[in-house]
């Protein structure tokens, strides 16, 4: 999934039949207190709190951010998905819907899954095919206006998607009524693939593809649709944006996932500086703040806790890199020496230093440790150098000197703002005198980044701080959806970078028909390519979450997938 | 917390006897003034720190960069404790080597009040900036506020008859917006463009606020200029004036308004206080002054990430818009008794 | 009284109508395109068209203001939220009660505080008990109310445990679980708010009162009741308080409009979604319905309890109905 709001180290890479590795860097294990299930225990409530944001949207097809999906594990029921459980075990795929992983036909082009018997939607109505077959219509419909189905390649995999989706053409319209190539009847779920997919089972584990009412309709309300059946753990029962969002446990559930708090209460403060959120924490008022520790507070917190890992406070890896995404479709950054230039003046030390102890790793690329192709290089310093810089930059940079250069930051989050401003201080420094901070939304910071007419107006953004973190553990997920322009639309764009060069397109389809070893080896060299000649973003940090529980908070589970704990598993002891 | 601004308690009888025009045969009246300021010692003490305040603004913001070797936006990364990632304190010497950790000979440079967070900025030198950013605020939004408000005040009470029914309803209309709820949406949905007007040495957003304020602020000073005007026009030396044939303009301006002098300067002493407040709210919720631009609602503002380590993050410029406001309302008070010793506010 | 009342009450329906011309002028007619703004982030010119009609920008501005307001009469409503379609009426009375509860509690505190402080020191001019009121007025009133908020959550939230840190709980006893409810939840979890808010405010009105209190006492009545042998009780609490309660009433009207705009830091401070907070988020999507919708409502209580507060004031002093 893209972007994170708060981050990560330690990492673990998952999947059926890919492989599990697992890379510590710096924190020796993010597995903490009991999470043995024998003593786990149902009842409670879970107060959480979200400061400092909120989330997207909980409609399931429209949601594509960390938060929304920590919420949407909750309560969707996949085909395929991770158990809640603490370290190598988590990662793990397993059938949850379906009796058993797809049965593959037709040189793995027809896929089918079977689902298991009585399971039930909140509401007592029964999960069929059909109901997974609405998520896949309602990823890839025009009439969602944000087809990030379309981003994902999924109209591309599937036998139908690409005219069902008509991701090229006008949002808005209805093109047919189903995709052709899949077919649901009774427990059964057909799928044709255009070609054999080796990750095909490793995408059905996203948040969008859980069983949703098979008659929810199409929205374009950016906020979608707020309430609705859920056949997950859980279901949402009071979904109040930026204010106030209530899981239920779903009265029918009977699934290998754990349910145990009664209730999940989720508080959402936009404006708020996490410190009272914090305070509560301590004084066991609330259970955990899901935006994290504020960065000034880690090292206290860490000091008063007795370390990462060791009590309440917990440090756990993700999957994510975190970036200054570049617009490589407004000037001055739409010119590679400029970006390059800005890559070694803003470098990632200061900017890891800023976010305090344990929230990160330094990293200058794209792929993260552990992913297949990756394969650690240093293009870029740790630490500024100014003078590389501006040679890097030459005369583009020189002739940039007074385009305005915005950098959009989230003013709520002090983090954020100390960033904007130190990343106007270097850009000052090599003669970008033009710097200006663009304040974001408080409850959506990622809408004008999906709009190429935001994105590329005069109030634009030229440095945008995101990040991306595993959809499905492969390099295409971070190298194709990412830079493939071709798949730019006006609207609803999860690539904030407006890349778009033709012959590395070109490239990232020829690594994408690869297999194995091939596979890896060609999506290493574009991880390279792609930062020596480019250089689109300023990779930052594989990012860490620091995350402070109550006292009364037992079994917490930490999902390197999400970057996010489970909070079904947690016990409120 | 700016909701003391134009406190309505203020305006009902902080100067509601005007001078007596008898008085006012210039010096003889201000030097009585001047003779009742003179023995109130807190006063004195406030209008010193004021003067005080200005020099160090001014003056020693400048200089104290001069002799420091950094100024106030400078990013300083060493300015953070590497052990406990928390700003250096009070009187540390910060090294100016670009990165913590790097190796050589650089030199110190002196942080007198310790960092102001994260960024590793000079909390003393954003100190004495800050003073110049919130005293601009205080004292432009004044003059707008008190100048329209004069203006209108004297329309309403010289004419009286319906402009003086206009304005009296226009002040009502405008008393009736919830004033901070008003400000704020129209800072966020406006203010973006007003940032940009600098008048060539206003920092960013300092025009804004100071437009902003005035705006809504001129109808306190204006409901009681009116008042006064009201009763001075009853005296004898205007009814004189026009029978001299002087103008309606020329009474407003060369007899009305000298009387006016008083009670502009004690309710714009005040005044000042709450825009310094009103700039010290609005940049806590992040619609104030824009940063890097050093002012003590920003420094305020990161105050809360450290209140529990290191509080004198919290404490300075939270003493500084203590101080500041106090020695203005304390001043307004003394000025207010010198004037007019039988207001009893 | 009665042609008073009427006087009064067409002279809050004329503010009530200008307020909301003003309001939607200033955010619905100003901005460029709320068409555009309204299609939010997945925004094609065809959808832009369709808002266009429904939210009725193709017609003359009177004609779009007679709408909104015909809307609000009608209908009690206040439109839609650009952003997930709530209507702006369901979202304010969610934020209302809780700014609602702490203005009003909030009052009530300044009330009670200042009344006995601000008497005191005008009885026993210049004592210690004056000078401590008035060094607590200077503070009240040069204080940022943000780093009050802050130290009372951490000393007496915090670090003693006597108090909830933040967060607001419902008034009336609500079914839903995990949501906390009930008047003593409510009370208790607004102390700190409600002592934070309240500063300001009564450090203000300690002043005033005080004034007031000195003033009536040279008045001449009071020297005839004292000439005549009324104990001292007597007079203080027949003719002073009586009288200097007057003015401290009009202020209190007046002050209700700062009071709702100055919540917003103690919301702030302590994570209370009230009407300050919802204006902040919803401004800074240019959610312009929200932020009309607040505006207006927060106007018309304004202009409510200034009419309340007329009506009370001509009841209790005679004088007023015939000069007004």
């Amino acid at each position: 999934m893209r972007r994170k709001h708060v981050l990560s180290l330690l990492m673990l890479s998952m999947g059926v039949g890919l492989l599990v590795a697992a890379m510590t860097v710096g924190v020796a294990s993010a597995r903490t207190g009991q999470h043995n299930a024998k003593t786990a225990t149902r009842g409670g409530t879970l107060q959480v709190d979200q400061s400092g944001g909120a989330f997207d949207t909980l409609d399931p097809q429209l949601s594509y951010v960390t938060n929304d999906w920590t919420v949407l594990s909750n309560t969707q029921l996949l085909l395929v998905n991770f158990p809640d459980k603490a370290g190598k075990a988590g990662t793990q795929l397993f059938p949850e819907a379906a009796t058993a992983f797809p049965t593959f036909s037709n040189n793995g082009k027809t896929v089918v899954f079977h689902l298991r018997k009585g399971m039930k939607f909140d509401n007592g109505k029964p999960v069929t095919a059909a109901n997974f077959q609405r998520a896949f219509e309602r990823v890839l419909s025009p009439s969602m206006y944000a087809q990030y189905g379309c981003f994902d390649y999924i109209d591309q995999f599937v036998v139908g998607g690409t005219k069902f989706a008509n991701c090229a053409g006008t949002t808005g319209v209805t093109t047919s009524k189903h995709i052709s190539g899949i077919s649901a009847k009774g427990l059964t779920l057909t799928i044709h693939l255009t070609k054999a997919n080796a990750t095909f089972v490793n995408i059905m584990a996203m948040q969008w593809f859980g069983a949703i009412p098979s008659n929810m309709a199409y929205t374009k309300s950016d906020s979608g649709i707020l309430v609705y059946p859920s056949a997950g753990p859980y279901y949402i029962a009071t979904n109040q944006p930026s204010t106030l969002t209530v899981l239920k446990r779903n009265k029918y559930w009977h699934g290998a996932r754990p349910a145990n708090p009664d209730t999940i209460v989720i508080h959402t403060f936009p404006n708020s500086d996490g410190e009272a959120a914090l305070l509560q924490t301590e004084a066991g008022q609330i259970d955990m703040d899901m935006t994290g520790v504020p960065s000034a507070d880690v090292a206290k917190v860490s000091s008063t806790y007795g370390g990462p890992n060791k009590g309440q406070f917990h440090v756990g890896g993700t999957s994510c890199i975190i970036w200054s995404a570049l617009n490589n479709g407004k000037a001055p950054t739409d010119n590679a020496a400029v970006r390059k230039a800005i890559n070694y003046a803003i470098s990632r030390q200061p900017i890891i230093q800023l976010a305090g102890p344990y929230s990160g790793s330094s990293a200058d690329q794209i792929l993260v440790p552990g992913m297949p192709g990756y394969s650690k290089f240093h293009v870029y310093p740790s630490y500024p150098n100014f003078s590389k810089a501006k040679s890097v930059g030459g005369s583009a940079l020189t002739a940039a000197a007074n385009t305005p250069v915005n950098i959009y930051y989230r003013t709520s989050s002090h983090l954020q703002t100390n960033i904007a401003l130190y990343e106007k201080k270097q850009l000052n420094t090599i003669g970008l005198k033009n710097v200006n901070l663009e304040a974001a939304d408080l409850t959506s910071y990622y809408g004008p980044l999906e709009t190429r007419a935001t994105a590329e107006g005069s109030n634009g953004y030229n440095l945008a701080r995101a990040g991306w973190c595993a959809d499905y553990f492969d390099p295409f997920d971070y190298i194709n959806v990412n830079f493939d322009g071709r798949t730019l639309s006006d609207t609803g764009n999860v690539d904030y970078f407006y890349f778009n060069n033709s012959s590395f397109n070109s490239q990232m389809d020829h690594a994408a028909a690869l297999g194995g070893s091939a596979r890896s080896a060609a999506y290493a060299a574009l991880d390279k390519e792609l930062m020596v000649k480019y250089a689109p973003a300023v990779p930052i940090e594989v990012a860490n979450d620091r995350f402070l529980t109550a006292k009364r908070v037992k079994n917490w589970i930490y999902s390197y997938y999400f970057g996010e704990p489970d909070f079904n598993a947690m016990v409120i002891g | 917390m700016s909701a003391s601004l134009e406190h309505s308690g203020e305006i009902l009888s902080p100067v509601a006897t005007p001078p007596d025009p008898e008085a006012v045969q210039a010096r003889g009246y201000w030097e009585l003034v001047w003779s009742r300021f003179r023995r109130d010692k807190i006063a004195l003490v406030s209008g010193a720190f004021i003067i005080f305040l200005f020099l160090a603004a001014y003056a020693g913001a400048p200089i104290m960069a001069y002799v420091l070797g950094h100024g106030p936006n400078d990013i300083f990364l060493t300015a953070i404790n590497q052990t406990t990632n928390a700003p250096v304190g009070p009187w540390t010497h910060v090294s100016l080597a670009p990165y913590p950790g790097v190796h050589g000979h650089y030199g110190n440079t002196l942080f007198v009040l310790g960092a102001d967070g994260q960024l590793g900025r000079d909390l003393f030198l954003r100190l004495l900036y800050g003073a110049q950013t919130s005293l601009e605020v205080g004292v432009f939004a004044t003059i707008g506020s008190v100048g329209l408000g004069v203006f209108m005040g004297l329309l309403a009470g010289y004419f009286r008859g319906w402009v003086d029914t206009l304005i009296s309803r226009l002040i009502e209309i405008s008393m009736v917006f919830p004033f901070l709820l008003f400000v704020i949406a129209l800072r966020i949905v406006a203010g973006q463009a007003l940032n940009n007007i600098t008048l060539g040495f206003l920092p960013q957003g300092v025009f804004t606020l100071a437009l902003i304020f005035s705006v809504f602020g001129w109808f306190y000073p204006a409901r009681i200029m009116r008042g006064i005007v009201f009763s001075l026009r009853e005296k004898e030396f205007v009814e004189a004036a026009r029978m001299t044939g002087a103008s309606d303009w020329r009474i407003m301006r060369s007899h009305l308004l000298p009387h006016l002098v008083a009670p502009i300067i004690v309710y714009s002493t005040i005044l000042v206080a709450s825009n310094i407040l009103g700039e010290a709210g609005l940049s806590f919720l992040g619609l104030g002054i824009v940063e890097p631009t050093a002012s003590w609602g920003n420094l305020l503002a990161i105050a809360p990430d450290y209140y529990q380590t290191q509080v004198w993050i919290l404490i300075f410029p939270g003493l500084a818009i203590l101080f500041t406001t106090m020695a203005f309302n304390l001043l307004g008070d003394g000025l207010r008794d010198a004037v007019d010793p039988r207001s009893r506010l | 009284m009665g042609a008073f009342i009427i006087r009064r009450l067409f002279w809050a329906i004329f503010l009530f109508i200008v307020a909301t011309i003003i309001t939607y002028v200033i955010f619905f007619v100003i901005p460029s395109d709320p068409a555009t703004i309204a299609c939010g982030t997945h925004c094609t010119p065809p959808i832009i068209a369709h808002i266009r009609l429904s939210l009725h920008l193709n017609l003359p501005f009177y004609q779009q203001y007679w709408l909104f307001l015909w809307n609000m009469l009608r209908h009690g409503s206040l439109g839609y939220s650009f952003v997930n379609g709530a209507s702006v009426r369901w979202i304010i009375g969610q934020a209302a009660p809780i700014t609602g509860s702490l203005v009003a509690g909030g009052a009530v505190c300044w009330l009670a505080l200042s009344i006995p402080v601000g008497v005191i020191s005008a009885l026993r001019p210049r004592s210690i008990l004056d000078r401590a009121g008035m060094v607590f007025v200077l503070i009240g009133i040069s204080a940022p109310v943000v780093w009050i908020g802050l130290i009372l959550a951490y000393i007496f939230g915090f670090k003693l445990g006597w108090t909830p840190i933040a967060t607001y709980c419902n008034f009336f006893p609500s079914h839903q679980i995990g949501v906390c409810s009930g008047p003593a939840n409510w009370a208790y979890h607004l102390v700190l708010p409600w002592a934070t808010f309240m500063l300001l405010f009564a450090a203000l009105y300690v002043r005033l009162i005080r004034a007031n209190v000195m003033e009536t006492m040279s008045e001449d009545f009071v020297r005839t009741a004292r000439a005549k042998g009324a104990s001292s009780a007597r007079v203080l609490f027949q003719h002073v308080l009586r009288n200097s309660m007057l003015p401290v009433v009009t202020i209190l009207g007046m002050d209700i409009g700062l009071a709702l705009g100055g919540a917003v830091f103690t919301e702030t401070v302590f994570n209370l979604n009230g009407l300050g907070q919802t204006l902040i988020s919803a401004a800074s999507q240019e959610n312009l319905p929200v932020v009309v919708g607040v505006v207006v409502f927060a106007t018309v209580a304004v202009i409510i309890f200034n009419f309340l507060v007329d009506v009370a004031y001509a009841w209790l002093d005679p004088r007023i109905r015939l000069s007004t």
